[in-house]
């Protein structure tokens, strides 16, 4: 049957003038109703703050006195400020350390589960981690890495090795940090993975090995084209999750040592949570939306742009 | 009184007509069939009826009282779904008494109701189970016994039997009829299948593309279609169509078909005469079409020399695919008929059944 | 499993099979064993925390640690056995968090499923406009908007208050308000107007017809929203960590372990805590892991 309406109401009476139809009529009034608490925790915590986050950094405000309006005074200081740089940097070196390895391994370890067993117990202990407080994972891993009681290194020592610094060496904090949240979404990750891996038909693989295929030759034939949409959404939510960390962060190394962590989220929660420099922080804040949106969109196209079938 | 009138009602949505001036008095107890093809307005007509859908323009009336602005709920009527819409989560019982309930109907009376409904369908034994514990058969009753026990003033069905089995619906066509006779209620049905609509209806309304065609009893709308389309579409297998010429010859009036010539007996004389020379559409049903050798007696005979395409042999009777003049066509003739593919065969048309159509608009020329 | 046709010796690939099962204990126990060395760790007596280092197995095993952090010790005892001297009371702590997230799931969730059924199901102006807005609003990182929400606490004197830690979540989340809606597009139009027809108002139809068959997607989004309230950090930290009676279990651990004694860390209690925030969320996952472990493929591949 042609296009049915959701309609439920019969015809409102006709003496109504036509707006008050479209917007009052007992089904519009009941979605209104229906919408409303939704509608004002949209309107009061991601609109109404979403456009103050931008006002806000067009001004000084230190939270005591009025804010005063200072133009794009805080964007030039953050273009200047070696901090913010400090902080790019080292954040994008935390995205380049963490998801390459973390994504391999995801896709790794979902064609392993794949092969051997599709076992929920085994998928349940995989997601465990994920399933964690950021901060109940920090201090894991913050206990394992310890130089000095920490079980990673009293290995290390008993096999004749030195101590590795781990986290309080500014080279390897954000190698470290990395790898507490590779172990946090490893497994998560492969179960998104997985999933998608069930939808590849079986019969792919069977034509494949009447070919003469090697697995191999499959993994990258089949396996990975196949898979491009959920890799894709994978990496995608992958990296703009990455660019944000904090909460890790906030737990082990505070930012040190010696700046070898200020990752952007630290630099913005310092200047608004210490420093109470608000403006500062919300023009920070809304570089790093725009940051995010450039690297996706520059992603979405550097996927797109291999697309074969 | 249960009366319903649908007034000049129409449905727009945007630049589509979906129901195109619908006038219809359905009388109390009548059972009344909307039928046509996918996408003619018999859903939205019926839907329009249970208030499921706004009226575009035009009244519509249950007993005296107009219902256009009148909710659903209090228009006293009952809805049996074509996926039966039964509440998944509840059991049979609360699916039957869950719209009592809601108008805090006293216990008590839910009780006999529903108790009542189940054994007039045969599901007492289902009440506590769930619908996804049921066969589409059960399913169907406890969506029929939803609707009983509202006693209701209209029963409305949308295409209920489209999801059975060939078997079951034809078992349960019988007893949609006999529930019919024994609620007494007006029953307003639409389905897509002629068969259902001839066997189970008192009037049927056909209906193609919005319009209104015919509403008549299924007797009539058999021997006497409105049009080409209802023709066509009412009696299956349908009825055969030839674009032929009225001519005369030696005084007489014959219809003339290219390859055979029929001559128009009296009774239709003074209907046809004003079209003669020009040119028309012949109706002839497979069943008005007979074998030679084995007319029935006092069939008025004209006849078609053809040649048979294809034979399918049914049983009680045969069906012959035939071409004449290169325009194929159907007659279901004796099953002793000797006819062969290949055979020439003199077709006997009965001339005491034919129907002649307006070549423009198709309308019947009686 | 997936099968390969073609010609193979039987032994290379039990070799094969062999090799991924040994891959796979690998990950499983490089993914389990933290867990257990902070359990372990909670489990050995404070002052022995810095000789056990290298035993797998705790060393006489006591609950002083966890008694301790739970504030249930005497006070001298505990500062004696390592405490840091302030209580940082993980019971307390624990009862905040369970408020905090129970409030938000059952709320959220609510108002939620109500804002997608009108989306899903009725006719309004501008209802495309404005669920797009809803979903568009999933793009925004967090901390854009965390400030001016912080902020705006701040001048309705909500700082250090449980309504100011809730505020934001109690009402919607662009992710709850798109889960709920895909899945009511899916429910049988019919039954609704079944409903209607028996007489139910709009209303009565979501709470008695539509949620119930919702149910499980209901209870998955539940789950969800609960681990997600009970994992947040930094909001629960800017709004509610100064006050006892509003600092929940993630942020009472990220002060616990701010306060460093001189010297060491308090490991042992440390861990304690921790052990105690991962408690809840194995509980959660050991009865609702299956439908969580479901929604994971769903909801990942659009």
């Amino acid at each position: 049957m042609s296009i049915k309406t959701a309609t439920m109401q019969p015809g409102y009476s006709q003496t109504q003038p036509a707006w008050v139809k479209r917007w009052f009529n007992p089904e519009a009034l009941t979605a209104w109703l229906f919408l409303l608490p939704s509608l004002v925790g949209f309107g009061v915590f991601y609109a109404v703050p979403a456009i103050r986050g931008l006002t806000v950094s067009f001004t000084n405000w230190d939270m005591l006195q009025a804010p005063q309006f200072v133009g794009l005074q805080n964007y030039a200081r953050l273009i200047q400020d070696p901090d913010f740089w400090n902080a790019l940097k080292v954040t994008s070196l935390y995205v380049l350390w963490n998801i390459p390895i973390q994504t391999v391994i995801a896709i790794l370890l979902a064609v392993l589960m794949d092969r051997l067993t599709h076992s929920s117990i085994l998928r349940g202990i995989l997601v465990l981690p994920w399933l964690m407080p950021n901060v109940v994972v920090a201090l894991l891993w913050l206990w394992l890495m310890d130089p000095t009681l920490g079980f990673i290194n009293v290995v290390v020592k008993g096999m004749g090795f030195q101590t590795i610094p781990f986290l309080g060496s500014p080279d390897l904090a954000i190698p470290s940090i990395a790898l507490i949240n590779i172990w946090r979404h490893m497994g998560y990750t492969a179960l998104l993975i997985f999933a998608g891996l069930q939808t590849i038909d079986r019969s792919l693989y069977e034509a494949g090995g009447v070919d003469g295929a090697s697995e191999f030759q499959m993994f990258w034939g089949i396996t990975l084209p196949l898979l491009r949409p959920v890799l894709v959404f994978v990496l995608v939510t992958s990296i703009i999750g990455s660019f944000q960390i904090f909460d890790t962060v906030a737990i082990t190394t505070k930012g040190g040592p010696v700046s070898a962590t200020k990752v952007i989220n630290w630099l913005i929660y310092e200047h608004a949570f210490v420093r109470f420099n608000m403006g500062y922080a919300t023009a920070i804040s809304v570089v790093l939306f725009l940051i995010l949106v450039v690297v996706s969109f520059i992603q979405m196209r550097l996927m797109r742009a291999g697309e074969v079938d | 009184m249960a009366s319903v009138k649908y007034e000049h009602v129409f449905k727009r949505y945007g630049e589509v007509i979906a129901v195109n001036d619908f006038n219809i008095d359905v009388a109390d107890k009548e059972f009344l069939v909307f039928v046509g093809p996918s996408g003619c307005g018999k859903s939205t007509s019926l839907r329009m009826l249970a208030g499921l859908e706004e009226i575009s323009e035009g009244n519509i009336y249950i007993g005296d009282r107009l219902v256009n602005d009148v909710a659903p709920k209090d228009r006293d009527i009952a809805m049996v779904f074509q996926s039966y819409a039964l509440y998944p989560h509840m059991s049979v019982y609360e699916n039957m008494a869950f719209g009592l309930k809601l108008r805090k109907t006293p216990k008590a009376e839910i009780d006999r109701r529903v108790k009542e409904a189940a054994q007039i369908l045969g599901i007492e034994q289902l009440l506590g189970r769930k619908p996804k514990q049921l066969s589409g058969g059960q399913r169907q009753r406890v969506a029929v016994g939803r609707a009983i026990v509202r006693e209701p003033k209209v029963f409305l069905l949308d295409e209920p039997l489209s999801n059975l089995d060939a078997k079951l619906r034809v078992q349960t066509r019988a007893e949609i009829s006999k529930l019919h006779l024994r609620l007494g209620t007006t029953f307003i049905y639409v389905t897509h299948d002629q068969t259902e609509a001839m066997t189970m209806g008192t009037r049927i309304a056909v209906m193609k593309d919005g319009i209104l065609h015919q509403i008549d009893t299924p007797q009539t709308l058999y021997d006497r279609p409105a049009n080409v389309f209802v023709a066509g579409f009412i009696g299956s297998p349908a009825m055969n169509f030839f674009d032929v010429r009225l001519t005369t010859s030696d005084g007489k009036l014959v219809i003339d078909g290219g390859s055979f010539h029929l001559d128009v007996p009296t009774d239709r004389l003074k209907a046809l005469q004003p079209y003669a020379g020009k040119g028309l559409v012949l109706g002839i049903r497979p069943e008005d079409l007979h074998d030679p050798e084995f007319t029935p007696p006092g069939v008025v005979a004209g006849h078609i020399p053809s040649e048979v395409d294809v034979t399918e042999l049914m049983g009680s009777a045969v069906n012959l695919y035939l071409l004449s003049g290169g325009k194929q066509f159907v007659a279901i003739v004796d099953p002793r008929t000797r006819a062969r593919v290949g055979n020439k065969v003199d077709i006997v048309a009965n001339m005491g059944n034919f129907h002649i159509f307006d070549k423009q608009t198709e309308q019947a020329i009686r | 499993m997936t099968t390969i046709a073609g010609p193979r010796a039987k032994r290379p690939v039990n070799v094969g099979k062999i090799g991924m099962w040994g891959v796979m204990a690998v990950v499983v126990f490089i993914t389990l064993f933290p867990f257990w060395w902070v359990v372990r760790t909670a489990l050995i007596p404070s002052p022995l925390t810095l000789t056990t280092a290298t035993s797998l197995l705790p060393v006489q095993s006591t609950l002083d640690n966890f008694l301790r952090v739970m504030g249930l010790m005497d006070p001298a005892k505990a500062v004696a056995l390592g405490g840091a001297g302030q209580s940082i009371n993980f019971i307390v702590a624990l009862r905040n968090s369970v408020f905090f997230a129970l409030a938000i799931t059952v709320s959220q969730v609510f108002f939620c499923a109500m804002g997608a059924y009108a989306f899903a199901r009725l006719q309004f102006p501008l209802r495309n406009i404005l669920f797009t807005l809803y979903v568009s609003a999933l793009t925004i990182p967090g901390i854009v908007l965390l400030i001016p929400n912080f902020i705006l606490m701040r001048q309705l004197g909500w700082i250090g208050t449980f309504q100011g830690m809730v505020a934001p979540y109690l009402l919607m989340t662009p992710y709850a308000v798109f889960f709920m809606r895909q899945f009511f597009l899916g429910i049988n139009r019919e039954i609704e107007e079944a409903a209607l027809i028996d007489g139910a108002s709009r209303f009565t139809t979501f709470w008695r017809i539509i949620l119930p068959i919702a149910q499980p997607q209901v209870v998955t989004l539940g789950v969800i929203t609960f681990i997600s309230a009970w994992n947040d950090y930094l909001w629960p930290l800017i709004i509610g960590g100064q006050n006892t009676n509003t600092r929940v279990l993630t942020v009472a651990l990220g002060i616990f372990r701010s306060q460093t004694t001189y010297g060491a860390p308090d490991w042992a209690g440390l861990m304690s805590g921790t052990t105690l925030a991962i408690i809840p969320t194995i509980l959660v996952f050991f009865f609702m892991g299956r439908r969580l472990l479901d929604s994971i493929g769903f909801s990942g591949i659009k």
